[in-house]
């Protein structure tokens, strides 16, 4: 009898951890992966307005790094930080939204950054591929 | 010759707010489900929105998978078992101001407006409407919307055991700062 109860508290204690670690669990972000892949925020565009189907269905949720001119930075509703990337399509632009608590790059727009994130996918009234949970990679200042 | 250039002005102004569209890349769309169980929200500030003020004409989009919620474990239900957005990563609005002298973008103020369309989601279309308050003033106009949609409108399915805690009321709010289109 003792033995049940005893086994029986031990599954109530594995289903609590689980259920606790499942509610905690944080969010996935690029800062603890490798890149799938490394491209320019122009190559990347152009795969989208290319062939947005493959692209999405090879992209999706990946890490992808992304090196690009800052068109801006500057801070969301919700307080993370957002780099604005140009491409040579003009109102086309590659973002990423930093994971949170990530520090923002103390660059200019026009300075040269490389960027990681998770992607979301292409939004095509503008046309502009948007990853988040990112982080900066490199900076280089003028 | 007074009258004239008058005349003249005014063809311009006109023409000039003819072409007037203002947009954003980063307006906020979140979504809220309140059950007796729990409330969930989630919030997308990388809503994607045009709107033309000659016309009245509307445009939104959104990518589902740029919703964060407070949770992760959420997230992940949602992605994969509700929006299935593998499959719809997006969804969009098609509408107008129903009456669009509602909104004068050339005169700072703040309007409302019964905004009038057709929301896509997850595979499904269907009409939508909503009362919206624009804020005009700054070179910027300031929107503000709050919608109803239903889940099993748009073949989102809960399942039995979630049914306590999921709404299938969903409500949607709209928050952006749209600035002129220049082109």
């Amino acid at each position: 009898m003792k033995k049940i109860l005893f086994i029986l508290l031990i599954l109530g204690l594995i289903t609590a951890g689980v259920g606790a670690y499942l509610w905690n669990k944080p969010h996935r972000t690029a800062d603890d992966e490798k890149p799938f892949a490394s491209l320019t925020a122009n190559q990347l565009l152009t795969e989208f307005t290319t062939d947005e189907p493959t692209t999405w269905a090879k992209y999706k949720d990946k890490v992808i790094q992304i090196s690009g001119e800052v068109e801006s930075i500057s801070v969301d509703a919700s307080g993370n930080t957002q780099v604005v990337m140009k491409t040579e399509t003009e109102m086309s632009t590659v973002s990423v939204t930093l994971m949170e608590g990530a520090t923002a790059p103390d660059v200019n727009a026009g300075t040269m950054i490389d960027v990681k994130g998770i992607c979301n996918g292409f939004d095509d009234i503008f046309g502009e591929v948007q990853l988040n949970q990112g982080v900066v990679v490199t900076k280089s200042k003028d | 010759m007074k009258k004239t250039i008058l005349i003249g002005v005014l063809v311009a102004a006109a023409a000039c707010a003819n072409a007037q569209k203002f947009f954003t890349k980063d307006g906020s769309t979140r979504f809220f489900s309140d059950s007796k169980v729990e409330k969930i929200e989630a919030t997308n500030n990388k809503t994607t929105i045009v709107y033309d003020a000659q016309s009245g004409a509307i445009e939104l989009s959104v990518l589902i998978k740029g919703f964060v919620f407070e949770n992760a474990f959420m997230g992940e239900h949602f992605n994969e078992n509700y929006m299935e957005s593998d499959k719809f990563p997006k969804a969009n609005f098609k509408g107008k101001i129903e009456n669009p002298s509602a909104v004068n973008v050339n005169v700072a103020g703040t309007y409302k407006a019964k905004v009038i369309g057709d929301l896509t989601m997850h595979g499904v279309t269907k009409p939508v409407s909503s009362e919206a308050t624009f804020v005009v003033g700054g070179g910027k106009i300031e929107t503000n919307a709050k919608f109803n949609v239903k889940a099993s409108d748009y073949d989102v399915k809960i399942p039995g055991d979630k049914v306590d805690s999921i709404s299938n009321v969903i409500e949607v709010t709209s928050k952006s700062s749209l600035t002129e289109l220049k082109k």
